[in-house]
Order: C-alpha cells, then structure tokens, then sequence
C-alpha cells in the first residue's frame, strides 16, 4: 500500500469511527433510512432493488466489495437471509459492521475479510451475487 | 452483480474534470467507461439504470440534514472538520446540478 491509499484508508477509518456517535446516525437515519454509520448515497429503496436485481435469498452468498460498516451488506443479509461477506480495507469500518452483525443476530450469516477489491484471497466464482456501492470510475 | 457506480459525464473539459473529480467520493477514479471495463471483466446482459436524480436528492438530503444537526455535528467532528464537511456537500451537489457527475446502476451476468 502506498502513501496515498495508506492516507485514504486512514481517512475512512477516521470517518468510521465519527459515523459511530448517535447525532450522526441520526442524520444518516433521516438521508437513508438506515443506521449503519453509512457513508453512502445508497437508500433504502436502492437496497430493496439491488436485493431483487441480485436475487438474494437463503443459501444465496453474497460478496459486498468496499463493504465500509457494513452498508447495504449486512442488511441485505438480514432482510433476505442470504449470507454476506463484506470485503474493504479500513479495519474500523469492518469492526463496525462485526458489532452490528452480532447486534442483528447475523453472526451466522456474515464474514468480514480486510482485503482490496484486487487481492482478494477467494477462489473464482465461488460468490453467486456480488454488490458495490459507490464505486467512483 | 449489481453495482452502485458515480460516475464523471463523460466529455467534459479538462477544468470540469478535475472539478468532478475533486467533488466526488473519495475513491480512485477513472476514466474508461464502466460497460467496457465490466465486459473487459468478463461480465455480459450488462444493463444501466440512470439514479443521477436520486443521487442529487440524496446529496441534498446530506446537506440539508447535517446542517439541522450543525451543533450536534460540531461538537462530535469539531467546529473546522464539520465546516469543511458541509463544503464538500455542497460542492458535490453542485457538480450534480451542473451536470459533472451522474450515479448509475449497473447489473450483469458472469459470461
């Protein structure tokens, strides 16, 4: 990791661990309708449609790339019991989303893997859906 | 898969480029377009929802509701870290209004 993705991954661990403090869950909870410590522009709507593109459901495997503190993953999870795992680089959002995952009753259903979206440690199409929520190209 | 993507408008001069860039998430960008790298991928059925509307009332949303929580907000990121904040929001809404950068949904099926 160079300088530069080093600084960015600092940065995101910084923002996850602000996005933890109550009056800024409450701001996420009024633009998205969700409290996940979310940086995203992904609304609850959005979720519901990603979730009936990808076709989740129990015994689907779900890998949500750059899943930050586990938004949309672990809702996805939880609304349609598909099983997640949620891939990104900041350790403090991963850790975020472990204590919400344990919080919902997912344990079970969710794995988190400090991985960039280029190394990541899976053998080929062993995932049956895969999600990535504002990617900027 | 299905993919939330931001994207720059593709054509823009080289001044709003960077000002897109500049408004957008933190994130690598770049400058290929999302279909072809997505077929590049090994990806086919690639289909394109425009949410560019949704995104410019999400972002309005964030800015709209962070500064009704201002003190709150202040008090947690301090007063600077939460002013710059508020900048970034409204500039990143702004690209969107000028037409900078657009958010997308794509979905596709390994081939």
């Amino acid at each position: 990791m160079d300088d530069t993705e080093r600084a960015m991954v600092e940065e995101f661990d910084r923002r996850y661990r602000l996005g933890e403090a109550s009056a800024r869950r409450r701001v996420e909870q009024a633009v998205l309708g969700v409290d996940y410590g979310a940086t995203s522009y992904t609304t609850l709507g959005q979720a519901a449609q990603l979730a009936e593109r990808l076709q989740l459901g129990p015994g689907v495997s779900l890998l949500d790339l750059g899943a930050g503190s586990g938004w949309p993953g672990l809702h996805l999870a939880s609304v349609t019991g598909c099983r997640v795992v949620l891939a990104d680089r900041p350790k403090e959002g991963l850790r975020v989303a472990q204590q919400r995952a344990l919080a919902d009753g997912l344990a079970d259903q969710c794995s988190v893997v400090a991985s960039s979206g280029d190394l990541l440690p899976f053998r080929s199409q062993i995932f049956d859906a895969i999600t990535h929520t504002d990617v900027f190209c | 898969m299905a993919f939330h993507v931001i994207l720059i408008t593709p054509g823009l001069s080289e001044l709003d480029q960077a000002r897109a860039v500049a408004a957008g998430p933190l994130h690598v960008s770049g400058s290929a377009s999302y279909p072809e790298l997505l077929a590049l991928a090994g990806f086919s059925e690639i289909g394109e929802v425009d949410l560019t509307d949704q995104y410019r009332a999400t972002a309005a949303a964030w800015l709209r509701e962070s500064a009704r929580a201002a003190e709150q907000l202040e008090e947690i990121f301090g007063s600077e870290q939460y002013r710059q904040a508020q900048q970034e929001r409204a500039e990143t809404l702004a690209a969107i209004e000028g037409g900078l950068l657009r958010r997308s949904l794509f979905a596709a099926r390994t081939s």
